[in-house]
C-alpha cells in the first residue's frame, strides 16, 4: 500500500543543516496498523508529513497505493489527499466557527457530492463514532475526546485506504484516549483500512499489528 | 459551496463581533464616500424628471467667435446660430432654448405686501417637448403666445399651491416684477437636482427685458443669450446626429462676415455638457478622467490596506484551518474562492451600510453636493431646498454600482491576503496558533 | 525598550507590513490635506486693517414705471439725486447707524466684484504693481463704517485726507512700500503704465493693509475718490453702514427694516433689503468654491484619520489576542501592566515613526512636482510670508501631521491596550 525508498530529508537554513530523516525504507501493506515510536524530534512527525503528502523528501521515493506521488503538482496533490488519505491530528484541528456537521463534511466539499449526500455521509459516519446527538454544536462546546472522535469521523468520511493519524491520543487522558484508539482499531478491522500512527504510548503501540521505532532520524530496527 | 463559505463567515461574524463591527464600518466607510460621489454623477446624467430624455438630448451651449484683428468673444449662443445650424438637421424632433438671462425677479402675491423671490426661465414652446414635464393642470404656453410675446406663464405646482391654495390656478394672473402674467399651465416641481430646468416661473423667451428676433451680441451674429438642448428621435443614433451638427457648426462658422465661429466641440453628448464651465476652453476630459479615476483610488485604496491588513490578520488566526483543508485536499484555487467569497459577505454587510451612510452624507449636504466639481458654485436660491426624490436614490443603476464598488473593494482588499494564507506550507500552517 | 520594539517590528514584518503601507499612505495623503490648512489657517491669522462687524449693505430700489405708486414726476435726474441725498440723511439719522458710506458695487467688502488697478510710480517708473481699486464716495466716510485703522492700529477717517483733488488716491501700506520703498509716499504720483499722462493719482495718505478675503494675504490695494450721480445711483451705488455696537445684530436689523421701509419711500426709491457684510462674504466664499474647498478637504481628513484608526484598531485588537502568552510571559517576568499598555502603544507610534521616513520623500517628490497649493500667493510679492519658507513649512506641517497621527493612534490603539493590559497572567499563558 505504501512504499518508501531511500527515503531523506534534510532542513536547511542558512547556517544550519538539520538532518530529519535519513536512508528511510519502509513498506505498509494493505490492512496494516502501522505505529511509529520514538522519542520527540527523532523524525516520526516528518515521516508522517511525507507520507501524507504535506511535506516533500529531499530525496528518495514515496509510492503510495501503487501511485509515485514526486511529479504530481499541486492539484494532483490536493485530489490525491482528498480521496486516498484521512488525517487526525493530535491537536484535532477542528474549525471552530463550524459546526461539527459541517466539520465533518468537509473532505467532501472538495469533491463533487451534492449537499444532500454529503449530509447524509456525514450524518452516517458520525453515528459510526458515536456523536450523532451532537451534530449541532461547535467544537468548543465538546470535550477533548468527543473533539478527536469528530476528526476521525471527518477522516473517514471519504471513505479513504489510509488514515494517518500524528498522536492522536496526546491530547486526551487515558479514560478518552481508549476511547480513540478503539474507533480506530474498529476502522482497521471491519472496515480494512490501512492506519499509520504515531505514539509515545508504549501500550498503544502493542495493540497495533508491527511497530516501527525511530530515533535521530534512523529507523531502529 | 458558497453557502457553505457564507455560513462559516456568519458564524465568524457572530464570534468576532467588534472586529467584524470595525471591518464592516472600514467597508462602509469607503463605499459611503465613493457611492456619494457616484449618485451625484448619476443624478447628473441619468433620465431624471423633468429630463427624462438626457440620453436623447445634445446640448450647445457656448461657443467663441475669433476676429480678424485676432480677438476672441465667448459667450452663449444666438437664436440665428442655433436655428441655422441645428434646426434643420435630419432626426431632430425639438429644440429647447432656455434663455441665460437671469435677474432677480419678486412677486407680488395679491394681498400680501411681502414680495416672494422666485426663480424665472425664459424658454421657448419645444422645451416643453424636449424636458417632458407632467403638467397637472392647463398647457403650455403655444407657439401663438410665444409669437406674439403674450404675458403667459408655466409656474411650479408649489408656487400654485402657495398663492392660491387649492383653487384652480389656470387662467389667473400672477403679477411679477409688478407686471401681471394669465398662468396657463401648472407643472410638477422640478429638483434643483436639475438644475438647468429647475424654476419656479417659466415664460416665453420673447418676453424677456431687451428681446429682439435675431439679436446677437455685438453683432457677433452668432453669440447670444441661449442654450440649445436637442432631442433627437428616437430612431436616430446620436453619434450620427453629434457628427452632422458638428458639421453644420464647422460650415456655419465660415459663412460669416469678417470672422469665424466655433463650438469648441459642441453640441455635446449629456454627460459631457456637465463639464462645460467656460466658454471658450473646451473640457479637458483626459484630465478630468485623472481627476476623478485618482478620487475613486484613494477612496478604495486607503481602505482596501487597511482591509487587506485585518483580512491578513484574521487569515493568520485561521491558518490550522487552512492547513487542514489542504490537508484533505482543497486546492489552492479552491481555497482563495473560498476566503474571497467569505470576505465578500463581510464586505457586502459593509456595502449595505455605506450605501445608507451616504444617503445621510447626500441628505446632509444637499445644499452644495450637487456642485462639488464647479468652479464657481450657485447659491440656492432663497426658500429652496435641494430635494432628492427617492427614485433617484433608490433604483437598481445605483445598486449596481454599489454592488460593482463592493466587489472591487473586495477584490482589492481579500486577493493579497487569500493568496498569502493558501500558498504557506501545509505543515506550517497545521502548527500555527 | 525602543531597540526592542523595533527588534521585535522587524521580526514581525509580514504582520506589519500592511499597517506601516497604511500608515505611509495616510501620512502622504494626511500631510497634503494638513499643508491646505495650514496655509489657509496661517493666511487667516494676517492681520486685516478693516472691520466687517456689524456693517450693513442697505439695497434701495425703485418701483418699475408699472408698479401702482409710480410718479413718473420723479424720475428725472435732478429728483432722483435729491431723492437719494435725501434718503441717504434719512439713513444717516437713523438712531441705530453709527456711520455710512456710499460705494461703487465694485468695491463690496467681501464681494465677489473685483476693480483692478495697475500703476507704476513716476518717480522710478521700475516700480509698478497691480491690485484693487475701492472706489468710495468721499462725502461719506468709507473708513469709519468699516474700521480702517493705520498699519500701527490707529483708527483713520475720511476726513484726514484732502478730498479736493480728483486725482486724489489714498494708498494701502503694502503699495507705500512697493512704490515708494524709501521715502515719503504723500504727494507722489502713481501712473498707469499704459497712459500715464491720461491716468495718474496724487498720493494723499497710507492706511492699514487689508486681505480681500480672509483666506487670502494682504493685497495692493488703491482708494479712489467715485460720486454718486443720477448717472450711477441705480446701476452702481451701494449704501454701507455701521450699526451701534451696543445694538444686537438681529435687533439692529429688525428695527432698521421695521422702521426705514417707511421711511425710505422717497420719490420712487424703497427699501429692498439689508444684509450683513459678514454674510456676502461667506455667499462670495461659497460662490469661489472655497467654502467647498474646506469641506471637501475636512471630508477627506476625517476619511484618514477613521481608516487610520479603524486598521491600527483592528491590526492590533488580532495582535493581542495572538500575542495572548507574549503578554503573559512579559507579566510573568515583572512587566506593570501599565509597561504593557505602554509598550503596545510605543509599538503603534514606532511603526508611525518608521512609516513617516518614506512619507516624506514621497511629500518632496510631490513638492518638487509643484502639487503643492499656496492659497493666495502673489506674483512679484514684496513681503515674504511663512509658508514661502519650503523647507520650514514642510517640517511644520510634517510636524502637525505627526501629532494628528499619533493621536488617532494612541486613541486606537487604547482600547485594545487596555483590555490586554487587564488580562490575568496566568490566564493569558494558558491560553490556546
Amino acid at each position: 500500500m505504501i512504499t518508501l525508498t531511500n527515503l531523506e530529508k534534510i532542513y536547511r537554513t542558512k547556517e544550519i543543516e538539520t538532518v530529519a530523516l535519513e536512508n528511510v525504507n519502509l513498506t505498509v501493506d494493505k490492512g496494516e496498523f502501522l505505529s511509529i515510536m520514538g522519542p520527540s524530534g527523532c523524525g516520526k512527525s516528518t515521516l508522517l508529513n511525507i507520507i501524507g503528502l504535506l511535506d516533500a523528501p529531499t530525496s528518495g521515493t514515496v509510492e503510495i497505493a501503487g501511485t509515485y506521488t514526486a511529479n504530481m503538482n499541486d492539484k494532483q496533490l490536493a485530489m490525491f489527499r482528498n480521496q486516498k488519505l484521512g488525517f487526525v491530528f493530535q491537536s484535532f484541528h477542528l474549525i471552530n466557527s463550524l459546526n461539527v456537521l459541517d466539520n465533518v463534511e468537509l473532505p467532501l466539499l472538495y469533491r463533487k457530492v451534492s449537499a444532500k449526500e454529503r449530509r447524509v455521509a456525514a450524518e452516517a459516519v458520525l453515528e459510526k463514532v458515536g456523536l450523532s446527538h451532537r451534530m449541532r454544536h461547535f467544537p468548543t462546546q465538546l470535550s477533548g475526546g468527543q473533539c478527536q472522535r469528530v476528526a476521525i469521523a471527518r477522516a473517514i468520511v471519504g471513505n479513504p485506504d489510509i488514515i494517518l493519524a500524528d498522536e492522536p491520543t496526546g491530547n486526551l487522558d487515558s479514560k478518552m484516549g481508549a476511547e480513540v484508539m478503539d474507533l480506530l482499531h474498529k476502522l482497521n478491522k471491519e472496515d480494512g483500512r490501512t492506519i499509520v500512527m504515531v505514539t509515545h504510548n508504549e501500550e498503544q503501540a502493542k495493540q497495533t499489528s508491527r511497530t516501527v521505532r525511530f530515533f535521530d532520524g534512523r529507523q531502529v530496527m | 459551496m458558497l453557502k457553505v463559505y457564507f455560513k462559516q463567515a456568519w458564524n465568524l461574524i457572530r464570534q468576532e463581533r467588534l472586529f467584524s463591527l470595525i471591518y464592516i464600518v472600514g467597508t462602509g466607510l469607503s463605499v459611503s464616500m465613493v457611492m456619494v460621489l457616484s449618485i451625484v454623477f448619476y443624478m447628473k446624467v441619468a433620465n431624471i424628471y423633468p429630463e427624462t430624455n438626457r440620453d436623447r438630448i445634445l446640448v450647445a451651449k457656448s461657443g467663441m467667435v475669433s476676429f480678424e484683428n485676432g480677438r476672441n468673444s465667448s459667450s452663449s449662443l444666438s437664436e440665428g446660430m442655433i436655428n441655422t445650424c441645428f434646426a434643420s438637421l435630419d432626426g431632430v424632433e425639438a429644440i429647447a432654448l432656455i434663455s441665460r438671462k437671469d435677474g432677480e425677479f419678486l412677486l407680488q402675491p395679491e394681498g400680501d405686501p411681502v414680495q416672494l423671490p422666485v426663480t424665472v426661465k425664459y424658454v421657448n414652446t419645444d422645451f416643453w417637448k424636449v424636458f417632458p414635464f407632467r403638467f397637472i393642470d392647463g398647457k403650455p404656453f403655444t407657439d401663438a403666445d410665444q409669437q406674439s410675446a403674450i404675458r403667459t406663464a408655466v409656474i411650479a405646482e408649489s408656487l400654485s399651491r402657495r398663492l392660491f391654495g387649492k383653487d384652480e390656478a389656470v387662467g389667473k394672473y400672477i403679477s411679477l416684477n409688478f407686471r401681471s402674467y394669465r398662468v396657463c399651465g401648472i407643472v410638477k416641481d422640478a429638483s434643483l437636482v436639475t438644475r438647468e430646468t429647475y424654476s419656479l416661473i417659466w415664460l416665453p423667451y420673447t418676453l424677456a427685458d431687451g428681446y429682439q428676433p435675431n439679436s446677437s451680441f455685438y453683432n457677433t451674429e452668432a453669440l447670444g443669450e441661449f442654450s440649445a438642448y436637442i432631442l433627437a428621435s428616437k430612431d436616430k443614433n446620436l453619434a450620427d446626429l453629434k457628427k452632422e451638427a458638428e458639421a453644420a457648426v464647422e460650415r456655419y462658422g465660415k459663412t460669416l462676415h469678417d470672422k469665424t465661429f466655433t463650438a469648441l466641440g459642441q453640441p455635446d453628448y449629456y454627460w459631457q455638457s456637465i463639464f462645460r464651465f467656460w466658454s471658450n476652453s473646451r473640457p479637458e476630459y483626459g484630465k478630468l478622467v485623472l481627476q476623478y479615476g485618482l478620487v475613486l483610488l484613494i477612496l478604495l485604496l486607503v481602505p482596501a490596506v487597511s482591509l487587506s491588513g485585518m483580512t491578513d490578520s484574521r487569515m493568520e488566526r485561521r491558518l490550522a484551518e487552512m492547513g487542514v483543508r489542504r490537508a484533505f485536499g482543497a486546492p489552492v484555487t479552491t481555497l482563495m474562492v473560498q476566503v474571497i467569497s467569505e470576505n465578500f459577505l463581510f464586505t457586502v454587510l459593509g456595502g449595505v451600510f455605506g450605501l445608507l451612510l451616504s444617503y445621510l452624507l447626500l441628505y446632509l449636504s444637499r445644499s452644495w453636493i450637487m456642485q462639488l466639481d464647479a468652479t464657481f458654485v450657485d447659491v440656492l436660491p432663497e426658500g429652496a431646498d435641494v430635494v432628492f426624490s427617492p427614485s433617484m436614490l433608490v433604483n437598481y443603476q445605483v445598486f449596481g454600482i454599489t454592488l460593482f464598488v463592493c466587489f472591487l473593494l473586495n477584490l482589492l482588499s481579500a486577493l493579497i491576503p487569500a493568496w498569502r494564507a493558501s500558498h504557506r506550507q501545509i505543515i506550517y500552517s497545521l502548527n500555527a496558533k | 525598550m525602543l531597540k526592542h520594539i523595533f527588534k521585535q517590528l522587524w521580526n514581525r514584518k509580514r504582520a506589519n507590513i500592511w499597517i506601516g503601507v497604511e500608515l505611509l499612505l495616510v501620512f502622504c495623503l494626511l500631510w497634503y490635506i494638513v499643508d491646505y490648512f495650514f496655509v489657509l489657517e496661517y493666511n487667516k491669522s494676517l492681520h486685516s486693517c478693516r472691520d466687517m462687524d456689524h456693517t450693513w449693505q442697505v439695497e434701495v430700489a425703485l418701483l418699475p414705471p408699472e408698479h401702482s405708486e409710480y410718479q413718473p414726476g420723479e424720475s428725472d435726474s435732478t429728483a432722483l439725486e435729491d431723492n437719494c441725498y435725501r434718503l441717504l440723511d434719512r439713513i444717516r439719522g437713523y438712531k441705530g447707524v453709527e456711520a455710512l458710506a456710499v460705494l461703487s458695487n465694485w468695491s463690496t467688502p467681501g464681494g465677489g466684484g473685483y476693480y483692478g488697478d495697475w500703476f507704476r510710480s513716476r518717480k522710478d517708473t521700475t516700480r509698478s504693481g497691480h491690485g484693487q481699486a475701492i472706489l468710495f464716495d468721499p462725502r461719506t466716510d468709507f473708513f469709519k463704517v468699516f474700521r480702517y485703522t493705520t498699519k500701527e492700529g490707529k483708527p483713520v477717517s475720511v476726513d484726514d485726507f484732502d478730498w479736493a483733488d480728483p486725482k486724489s488716491v489714498i494708498i494701502g501700506n503694502m503699495a507705500k512700500e512697493t512704490f515708494f520703498p524709501d521715502g515719503d509716499a504723500i504727494g507722489q504720483i502713481l501712473e498707469s503704465p499704459e497712459k500715464p499722462d491720461e491716468w495718474n493719482f496724487v498720493v494723499k495718505g497710507v492706511v492699514g493693509d487689508i486681505k480681500r478675503f480672509d483666506y487670502e494675504r494682504p493685497q495692493l490695494t488703491f482708494y479712489r475718490a467715485w460720486r454718486a450721480t443720477a448717472d450711477n445711483i441705480t446701476e452702481e451705488m451701494e449704501i454701507a453702514v455701521r450699526s451701534r455696537e451696543s445694538i444686537p445684530d438681529k435687533q439692529f436689523l429688525q428695527d432698521f427694516k421695521q422702521t426705514m421701509s417707511r421711511e425710505l419711500r422717497v420719490g420712487n426709491f424703497y427699501l429692498k433689503g439689508v444684509k450683513s457684510y459678514n454674510q456676502i462674504n461667506k455667499d462670495t466664499d461659497f460662490e469661489f468654491g472655497q467654502t467647498n474647498n474646506v469641506r471637501i478637504r475636512t471630508a477627506f481628513l476625517l476619511f484618514f484619520l477613521i481608516n487610520i484608526m479603524l486598521c491600527v484598531m483592528g491590526t492590533f485588537w488580532y495582535r493581542i489576542r495572538m500575542r495572548r502568552d507574549e503578554i503573559g510571559l512579559r507579566m510573568a517576568m515583572g512587566s506593570t501592566r501599565t509597561g504593557i499598555r505602554k509598550l503596545l502603544i510605543l509599538e503603534g507610534l514606532c511603526l508611525l515613526a518608521i512609516a513617516s521616513l518614506p512619507g516624506m520623500l514621497i511629500e518632496i517628490q510631490l513638492i518638487y512636482a509643484g502639487l503643492i497649493e499656496t492659497i493666495g500667493k502673489q506674483n512679484n510679492q514684496l513681503v515674504t510670508y511663512l509658508p514661502d519658507h519650503v523647507v520650514l513649512r514642510f517640517i511644520l506641517t510634517n510636524c502637525l501631521t505627526w501629532v494628528l497621527l499619533a493621536i488617532a493612534i494612541v486613541a486606537a490603539i487604547w482600547l485594545p491596550a487596555d483590555k490586554a493590559a487587564k488580562m490575568e497572567p496566568a490566564d493569558a499563558l494558558h491560553y490556546e
